[in-house]
């Protein structure tokens, strides 16, 4: 009698997580298997476009040995922490002069920032391409205003077109970011800290920053992880001296059509990547709640 | 100031501040302009060129032309990647809205650890960089045999889309007011009568502006489509590799109506979100029954 007890709880509760099963067939067959599969394929070889399933560390060992590997992959953290800080630090005292400043019009400041995410990422980057090349927007003008005789051609296919394109598509993602937070700063706080005598700095960096600094390190995350494994902005307007590890990765699919390789960067890449994200969420918790 | 008095001191201090205030004020309305300009001056830039009667990329301008606007429905391989990118984009976006409501709908209800955990799992795909989703998929496509073309690109978009979709209803849900529900099932209607007609009516305008970011997520997406892509491109794909290799104007045009779209719909999607609105609602019922309050 108690087995049948037992069956029929055993059933009601199966029952109960019947509903799950299609999310959970979900997160096996679209996120744990081509995890697995990547995984098993980066410690894989091929020579000379063969594939030998044999288990090897020789792709780990080639992407964090490689002299020119390990260029590129420290430039890659330099820009991508560059310009997610610049993003986050043009947008977080953007997002704070919206809030303070404006009542009216807030909604459409906001608005006005987003509005660029809704422009194909791949066209945003080529404007870029137009803008800085030597027949581009502002060398054209230099020379035709005869205040230089050649292009400026520092400006694309560099470092500095990676990093200017990086944190211009960074900065709506910081700004929203930042303003979600500071927007729930209560004014009541700023006004009580300032009859308590605290002068405006004084308050913002003992009430204002502790309370939103989770949300500006919201936004330099999301612009990081944005920037980290970008591929098409460091195509677009990189050139050989702006190639950053994603362009690697997507080599190894491509022109060299090494996939074991390739999944082994790959997974080098959502390490680093994980581990600069712990860093940032240890640093920047918040003091106090805001409900 | 050549008077010592006490009274005169504060009286020049406060005009000292007071300039200071107005200037740091304007400083502040500069920098905060300039950050407006400096994000729409490449939109600006594609727009402008758009029109530009030259097949050079610079300036000085030569004339106002509509040409390209034109050409775009005399290239075959354009007009063909357009169609083929919104039919890719348009089965993600009818696939993504009923499995995402579902996912969210499931997660909401169940208890324990286990939806949570799952939840977690599904959004991984929408976190990572799109080469490493991409090359995973390709990798396991090839694996299981599943050919690059048509459904191995809405495979891949759908799983950065699904999660999305979850989330925003997710939100919407959780602020529901859950006697609804409850009453809907004291007075004897099942789950299935319950969600169609309680929660559903509900979830509307969350599941179309999900929808909403699905299609502009979707039609936009380069690099797990790059991954997942036979030889028919879809139109982003088609612009890399035009814009890689040279120049021809008229990707500006197609790219000035799609940003135009783009924009009308986003002006859609937060008048939605923002008010509620009902845009099926129209002139029928829910109408008559919020004016009868």
């Amino acid at each position: 009698m108690a087995s049948v007890a037992v069956t029929h709880e055993g059933r009601a509760s199966f029952r109960r997580r019947l509903p799950l099963v299609p999310l959970a067939a979900w997160a096996a067959l679209l996120v744990l298997a081509p995890n697995v599969l990547m995984l098993v394929y980066s410690l894989w070889r091929t020579r000379e476009g063969v594939l030998y399933r044999v288990f090897t560390f020789d792709n780990y060992i080639a992407a964090v040995t490689n002299d020119v590997t390990l260029a590129i992959l420290g430039r890659t953290v330099a820009i991508a922490v560059g310009a997610a800080l610049l993003a986050t630090a043009v947008a977080y005292p953007m997002a704070w002069f919206v809030v303070r400043r404006l009542s009216k019009h807030r909604l459409l400041a906001v608005l006005l920032v987003v509005v660029p995410l809704w422009i194909s990422y791949l066209v945003r980057v080529y404007a870029w391409k137009i803008i800085l090349g030597d027949n581009g927007i502002i060398n054209s003008t230099l020379i035709e205003l005869g205040l230089r005789d050649e292009p400026l051609s520092f400006m694309l296919y560099s470092k500095f077109a990676v990093f200017l394109t990086l944190t211009y598509v960074s900065i709506p993602f910081a700004f929203v970011a930042s303003y979600a937070a500071l927007e729930r700063v209560p004014a009541s706080l700023l006004e009580a800290s300032a009859d308590a005598g605290a002068s405006p700095a004084r308050a913002f960096r003992t009430v204002v920053w502790p309370l939103s600094r989770q949300g500006a390190a919201i936004g330099f995350a999301l612009a990081l992880l944005l920037c980290i494994g970008d591929y098409l902005t460091p195509a677009m307007v990189g050139g050989l001296e702006g190639t950053m590890f994603g362009s690697l990765i997507v080599n190894q699919f491509g022109l060299t059509n090494n996939w074991p390789l390739g999944a082994a960067m790959s997974i080098v890449l959502l390490l680093l990547t994980g581990a600069l994200l712990a860093l940032v969420a240890r640093f920047t918790r918040t003091e106090g709640t805001l409900d | 100031m050549t008077s010592p008095e006490v009274s005169v001191a504060p009286a020049g201090v406060i005009s000292m501040e007071s300039a200071l205030r107005v200037i740091r004020s304007l400083f502040a309305w500069a920098g905060f302009i300039a950050v407006y300009l400096f994000l729409y001056t490449p939109l600006v830039t594609i727009g402008i060129f758009a029109f530009n009667d030259s097949t050079v990329q610079a300036l000085p301008w030569s004339g106002f032309t509509l040409q390209w606007f034109g050409a775009i429905g005399q290239n075959g391989l354009l007009f063909s990647a357009l169609t083929f990118g919104l039919s890719v984009s348009l089965l993600v976006v009818a696939v993504a809205s009923v499995v995402g409501t579902y996912f969210a709908v499931v997660v909401n209800s169940a208890t324990g650890a286990a939806p949570r955990v799952l939840l977690a799992a599904v959004i991984i795909p929408a976190i990572v960089p799109g080469m490493v989703l991409g090359l995973s998929l390709a990798i396991t496509f090839r694996l299981v045999g599943i050919p690059a073309g048509l459904w191995s690109i809405v495979i891949g978009h759908l799983a950065f889309t699904v999660p999305v979709v979850t989330l925003v209803v997710l939100t919407r849900l959780r602020r529901l007011d859950p006697s609804l529900t409850q009453a809907s099932m004291d007075l004897g209607a099942n789950g299935w009568r319950t969600f169609w007609h309680v929660t559903f009516p509900q979830l509307r305008t969350a599941i179309l502006a999900a929808a909403l970011l699905t299609l502009t997520l979707s039609f936009d997406e380069v690099v797990i489509t790059f991954f997942l892509a036979g030889t028919q491109q879809t139109l982003p794909l088609f612009i890399w590799s035009q814009t890689r290799f040279g120049f021809t104007p008229e990707i500006n045009a197609i790219v000035t109506i799609i940003g135009a779209v783009s924009i009308v719909l986003i002006v859609i999607a937060t008048r939605v979100i923002e008010r509620e609105v009902d845009p099926f609602a129209g002139t029928g019922r829910k109408r008559r029954s919020r004016r009868g309050r």
